[in-house]
């Protein structure tokens, strides 16, 4: 059989979990608050959790929502040795408004992955809410 | 017409970084022949409206808002937007638009603008607008102003509207793809001022409202041809797609061996990793082979290598005779034996030059050669193979001179058994006796054995052996016994 290009997922991430109210209107520079966001390796020597990924393939869960339609952002911070992690950057908003008091999982969008290892926020822009960002790498692989 | 795909109808979910947005959008652009450079504004997602060419950002006024369908609406005529920083250099010579929106119906307000471009605080603007009160939309420019044409888009539906301005000329396309143009006046440069105002005209003040919901625009600091604007319009999404980078990876399954062995030895860590690795891609090997010739060369290095491991006899004699039964076993016809026989000759050689085994390895290997060497017969050199392992096995578990002596009168006793012609007896007989004495440290063991080994090659010399005879007089419990001194001398002498 002829080899096929298919689109492969590894297993899902979460990239930031959803202990911690996300503060309205506070990107992480300033005095955010929420999970302390996991790294998402990208290298491929063992068992990174990304590996070799092209993108990430996003959800956001909302678990706690207080009340008010709110929109959600991504942000980003990379790094190439694991250790100096760039600003904080926007990276796109999530395409679906959170209406108020609904605690819906929605579509997330998409983060193309460029660097060794980056780090995914999650800014609530108008109210606050409690979220988990899940992340299931994408890749495309010959069989 | 051009269509490509209908994914491109619709809008694709967001997406990031930035940059990778940027970077997609110009690829985009190059496959359908629109010079990159030439986009100067392109906002696709309006919950949160950043032009991704400069990074400004939308400003809401009056009833404008977001909506959950990641769009701007005004309603009631009340609201607007504007990008307040966007250079007016870029739009104010050549320039086209494309809006994807809906006209809501209540629109029919006299000159409601739906979009306003390059514009300045008296007279000009260019817009799409409402015609006088009709309902119907078209393009006014210039001092000739609120004078648009009579062809209108479907309201309350989304849509996909063009209008492009060059030297004075603005041309309008509707979701239909019909064509008109209309004559306007020429823009003084010097009094445009920045920014792109949406749902209302701006001429330092607003007024004409409209109501609309806005999804995606973008504008090129050029005139784009029919076919490109057409182009958009079937697929008005098309430049917002994500254009993936470039990555595959094999999976180890589909390499050769070969690659999965260099790839384990470069991750070896270890002597014995190594070692692992290599038998196992022996194992590869001979599982894959496809003649005997494939599987004797195998065994051949296989045995090279656990022969240089070997650090006792024992590990030596074990390692020949497995060897060796492998590759008979294995053996499918005469050409087969031959060339296994033929490597073990070789082998046989390596190891009579050894300087590190023993008297006694040297002594087998050595009649191993000769009898080989000699054989003249299929049947022969399996028997004597047979025999030779025999006594292989036999001389690993004795431990005194006079055990090894019995055993290989025993053995000559076997092979001349098996022996087809005289010749054959008698290179074997001398051969052995040689060996014998090699080895021998007493006169009298020498003597003992001369005896025998010449009163049996007599016998045989003179074609009076037969089985029973042979087998009587070898199986004699003690040749020491029958034979004296007397008949020893005379037999030398």
């Amino acid at each position: 059989m002829a080899n096929e290009v298919l689109l492969k997922s590894r297993a899902r991430i979460t990239a930031q979990g959803n202990g911690t109210a996300l503060t309205a209107a506070v990107d992480p520079n300033g005095s955010y608050t929420g999970d302390t966001p996991l790294v998402l390796n990208n290298k491929y020597t063992g068992t990174e959790n990304c590996k070799g990924a092209e993108a990430l393939q996003l959800e956001l869960d909302v678990t706690t929502h207080a009340g008010g339609d709110t929109s959600a952002e991504i942000w980003y911070s990379i790094s190439e040795d694991g250790t100096n992690y760039t600003k904080w950057r926007y990276s796109h908003t999530v395409g679906e408004t959170i209406l108020s008091t609904a605690t819906p999982r929605v579509d997330a969008g998409i983060f193309s992955l460029s660097a060794q290892y980056t780090k995914l926020a999650v800014v609530a822009r108008d109210v606050a809410f409690n979220a988990n960002l899940y992340a299931t790498p994408k890749l495309r692989e010959i069989q | 017409m051009t269509f490509l795909r209908q994914k491109y109808k619709i809008k694709p979910q967001a997406w990031g970084p930035v940059s990778e947005v940027q970077a997609s959008l110009f690829k985009n652009a190059e496959r359908i022949g629109i010079d990159p450079e030439s986009i100067g504004f392109f906002c696709p997602w309006f919950l949160n409206p950043i032009d991704y060419i400069s990074g400004d950002k939308a400003v809401l006024y009056g009833s404008a808002a977001y909506q959950s369908d990641d769009s701007i609406k005004t309603t009631g005529n009340t609201g607007y937007f504007e990008f307040p920083n966007i250079k007016k250099e870029y739009f104010w010579e050549y320039f086209t638009f494309t809006l994807v929106c809906s006209i809501a119906d209540i629109n029919q307000i006299a000159g409601a603008a739906v979009g306003n471009i390059c514009t300045y605080n008296s007279g000009f603007s260019c817009n799409f607008e409402e015609y006088n009160n009709t309902g119907k939309y078209g393009i006014s420019a210039g001092s000739v102003a609120d004078q648009p044409t009579t062809l209108s888009p479907t309201l309350n539906r989304i849509q996909s509207i063009t209008w492009r301005y060059k030297d004075g000329d603005i041309f309008y396309i509707n979701e239909n793809q019909n064509q008109v143009s209309h004559s306007a006046a020429s823009i003084n440069n010097s009094n445009v001022i920045n920014g792109l105002t949406f749902c209302a005209k701006n001429r330092g003040t607003i007024y004409d409202k409209a109501n609309a919901s806005i999804y995606f625009i973008t504008g090129f600091k050029k005139v784009l041809s029919d076919n490109q604007v057409n182009f958009l319009h079937d697929n008005p999404y098309q430049l917002l797609h994500r254009i993936p980078p470039v990555v595959y990876f094999i999976p180890i399954t589909a390499a050769p061996g070969a690659i999965s062995l260099l790839a384990n030895l470069t991750n070896a860590t270890a002597t014995s990793d190594v070692t692992q690795t290599i038998d196992r891609s022996i194992n590869a090997a001979l599982a894959n082979s496809t003649n005997t010739l494939d599987v004797s060369q195998t065994i051949t290095r296989d045995l090279t290598g656990m022969l240089s491991n070997a650090t006792a006899t024992t590990d030596i004699n074990k390692t020949i005779i497995r060897d060796l039964t492998a590759t008979l076993t294995n053996a499918t016809n005469t050409t087969d034996i031959a060339v296994a026989i033929s490597g073990m000759i070789s082998l046989v050689v390596n190891l009579t030059n050894a300087t590190s085994t023993t008297d006694i390895t040297q002594t087998i290997t050595r009649d191993i050669s000769a009898n080989l060497t000699n054989a003249t017969a299929t049947t022969d050199i399996n028997v004597i193979l047979g025999n030779v392992i025999s006594l292989i096995c036999s001389l690993t578990n004795q431990t005194s001179t006079t055990d090894l002596n019995v055993l290989k009168i025993r053995d000559l006793s076997a092979t001349l058994q098996n022996a087809t012609s005289t010749t054959d007896i008698q290179k074997t007989i001398t051969r052995l006796l040689s060996a014998n004495l090699t080895n021998q440290s007493a006169t009298t063991d020498i003597k003992v054995l001369l005896g025998a080994l010449l009163i049996l090659a007599s016998d045989l010399l003179s074609l009076k052996i037969n089985q029973d005879s042979l087998t009587a007089q070898m199986s004699q419990d003690s040749l020491t016994a029958k034979i004296d001194q007397d008949d020893l001398n005379v037999t030398i002498n």
